[in-house]
């Protein structure tokens, strides 16, 4: 755990905050510039005829948010709900359009400034991930946290295409 | 016969020889009877001849007598007188002799005599007397040589008449003297005979009776298997106590008195040897007795003792008991006291996890607070993010809110699993707890029978001192028994000697084989019984008593 002045200190364009999160046993992180708020799980409406990867919406302050499972988006089995799942809004950006989406984790951690030069490049083989969806490893002491490209990620036309490979 | 008693076998000989007696006279009176038979009826032959004879004597004399008178008539017949008396004498003559000749030819008839002579005689005689008579008609009474002339006339006509009637006497008489010869002959024949038949008869009937005796003698000799006085003197030296005696057998028989007697003798040295056999070994068993029964009356008393310090120990023992009785009274009180306790602790290590829940319970509320103010503060430097540099101390703010929640959350976590592992401690002193209970019930139990033991141990504590009372009085009737034993013991002894003395009444032989059959010394008297190797012997043998101690009893096995 990295001291309050470190963080506060970093400030320059070469440094960039991440959330990080937890799937199952591996960390993740994700641009804060996409997200928008952690709130906690209270609850899914299921809707019917859905892909897999979209476990339901939520109502969020009257808006109707999807909920979207990044286990199954990353080809994992379904997050399981506990006492400390929760949902990361992200805001997307699709052509000119915002628009809002819940991601399910099994939990939060804090938010990081992550310098440049401890990212490394996304491994061309051996992660469990599609290479494309990764913006690259950050190194955190002895861990790895893996830094997911959110556009790619939840890119609407990506999701399109798996609704319709889904659905062929 | 040998089944028979001599009772009845003389009872028999008797018989026999009465018998023979009885048979033997009537037998000779028969015989004398015969023979009185036979004399008589020769003797009455004798007696008709007699009377033939005696009637021819008469008839030759007669005879004689009428030739007297014819002579008479004829010298004296001059006178008439004289002639007729002489004539008359003459005819009275001559019919007595033809009388007498008719006697004898009747009896000759009667006994079956030769009677043509007489008969011829008879005619012979009426012949003459009628010649006589004939020639006396010429008699010329005045003539005195008439009678001459008459004699010349019948001279010579009673010559056949008289020598007839000699010749007939002789033969008669030479007849009788036959007749008496061939009676006497025939008499001392008939005697000859009947004394031989008498004298074998006699023989025969001695030999059978001699017989007999000779084999009812052979047969008690044979029973005796000697003579009498043998016998008698080797029963008399047997009773004299002398079994040295040797007893000489004669004859092949088994079964005789003698025979009896010797094996009656061994057996009799061998009963009295073992007898002073088992005299001695009694009196040594005897002392063996009182010497065990001195010891013993000792062993009563040692006991007695031991059994006074038993009695005292078993007192000690009773104390103790009751001591055991009463801690284990004490002990039941206790463990039932601590079974209480450790219920009552049970009840409140229960209380405890309960009140430990209700901690951890609480304590997640203060997680879940902790963790939303995480959240909170986690949105709050989103939002300082997503304001940039204006946001930077905000940002900062929202770190420290942050890195408080965390903290606060995990010391929610480590008061949590402090309460988790206190209730894991306190359910597992409670299991021990309920563990322990069943031990301290079973202690109490076992307790419980441990008091019941003492009891029973006291009980039998009472009985074993009851039954030691009882040894105790035993001990002193076998102190008594023994003392009683030792007297009978000496008593014994004295019996023993005394038998010993009484067995010495006898003289045994020298000792010989007791594994060899009865012999009898008549048969081989210089071979002793076969002497055994003298490396044989035992060396602790017991030697017997009165056992001869020289040379000789090397011959000779010990008895064992």
């Amino acid at each position: 755990m990295k001291t309050p002045a470190q963080t506060v200190e970093v400030n320059s364009a070469s440094k960039q905050q991440f959330l990080t999160f937890c799937i199952g046993s591996e960390k993740f992180g994700m641009a804060l510039a996409q997200t928008r708020e952690v709130i906690e799980y209270g609850g899914i409406t299921q809707v019917p005829l859905m892909p897999a990867f979209l476990t339901g919406v939520i109502n969020l302050r009257g808006e109707v948010v999807p909920v979207i499972d990044l286990a199954v988006r990353l080809g994992r089995p379904p997050i399981e709900i506990r006492r400390r799942t929760c949902i990361i809004i992200v805001e997307m950006q699709h052509e000119g359009q915002q628009f809002t989406l819940g991601l399910l984790a099994d939990s939060v951690y804090e938010v990081l400034e992550i310098d440049a030069d401890a990212v490394d490049p996304a491994p061309a083989f051996g992660a469990n991930l599609r290479a494309d969806f990764i913006l690259g490893i950050a190194r955190q002491g002895e861990e790895f946290i893996v830094l997911l490209d959110a556009d790619r990620t939840l890119s609407l036309r990506e999701l399109a295409k798996l609704v319709e490979a889904e659905f062929d | 016969m040998r089944k028979l008693s001599l009772k009845a076998k003389i009872a028999i000989l008797a018989l026999l020889i009465g018998g023979a007696m009885i048979f033997l006279g009537s037998f000779g009176f028969q015989q004398l009877g015969a023979m009185d038979r036979y004399v008589a009826q020769r003797l009455g032959d004798v007696e008709n001849n007699v009377d033939v004879l005696m009637e021819m004597e008469s008839a030759h004399l007669k005879f004689k007598v009428q030739v007297q008178e014819w002579k008479n008539i004829l010298l004296r017949g001059n006178d008439p007188e004289q002639f007729l008396r002489y004539v008359n004498n003459f005819t009275q003559v001559e019919r007595e002799v033809a009388q007498d000749l008719n006697d004898v030819l009747t009896k000759l008839t009667a006994i079956g005599g030769n009677t043509a002579a007489v008969m011829a005689l008879q005619v012979n005689m009426q012949k003459l007397g009628a010649d006589y008579r004939k020639a006396l008609e010429s008699f010329e009474p005045g003539d005195p040589m008439a009678g001459s002339k008459v004699d010349q006339l019948v001279q010579g006509m009673d010559r056949d008449a008289s020598e007839g009637m000699t010749t007939l006497a002789e033969q008669t008489e030479h007849a009788f003297a036959e007749l008496i010869a061939d009676v006497k002959t025939r008499i001392n024949e008939h005697a000859a005979s009947a004394s031989r038949t008498y004298v074998m008869t006699v023989v025969i009937f001695i030999a059978l009776v001699l017989g007999a005796v000779g084999f009812v003698f052979f047969d008690l000799y044979a029973l005796l298997g000697g003579e009498p006085a043998y016998a008698v003197s080797i029963v008399r030296q047997v009773a004299e106590g002398r079994l040295d005696t040797e007893i000489e057998l004669k004859g092949k028989s088994r079964q005789s008195l003698l025979q009896d007697i010797a094996a009656m003798k061994d057996r009799l040295t061998q009963i009295i040897g073992d007898v002073r056999n088992s005299a001695d070994a009694l009196a040594s068993a005897s002392e063996e007795v009182n010497t065990t029964a001195q010891s013993l009356a000792r062993g009563a008393s040692t006991q007695a003792a031991s059994v006074e310090e038993t009695s005292a120990v078993m007192e000690q023992a009773a104390a103790s008991i009751a001591r055991n009785n009463e801690n284990a009274a004490v002990t039941d009180r206790m463990a039932q006291q601590a079974f209480q306790d450790a219920s009552r602790g049970g009840d409140a290590v229960a209380e405890t996890v309960t009140a430990m829940q209700k901690i951890a319970e609480r304590i997640s509320v203060i997680d879940d607070i902790a963790y939303q103010t995480n959240l909170l503060a986690l949105n709050a430097a989103i939002e300082a993010g997503r304001a940039g540099e204006h946001g930077r101390g905000f940002a900062v703010v929202a770190s420290e809110v942050r890195k408080l929640a965390e903290r606060s959350q995990v010391a929610a976590r480590d008061i949590g699993e402090l309460a988790t592992t206190t209730v894991k401690r306190a359910e597992l002193a409670g299991s021990m707890l309920q563990q322990m209970l069943p031990s301290i019930q079973k202690t109490a139990d076992l307790v419980q029978e441990i008091a019941a033991a003492s009891a029973e141990q006291s009980t039998g504590v009472q009985q074993i001192n009851s039954a030691i009372a009882q040894v105790s009085t035993t001990m002193q009737q076998n102190a008594a028994a023994s003392e009683e034993l030792s007297a009978t013991s000496e008593e014994m002894s004295t019996q023993a000697i005394s038998l010993k003395e009484n067995i010495d009444f006898f003289t045994l032989p020298v000792m010989r084989d007791r594994k060899a059959p009865l012999k009898f010394v008549a048969k081989n008297p210089s071979k002793p019984s076969a002497p055994r190797p003298v490396a044989e012997r035992k060396p602790a043998e017991k030697r017997l008593p009165g056992a001869l101690e020289d040379d000789d009893d090397q011959h000779f096995v010990k008895y064992d």
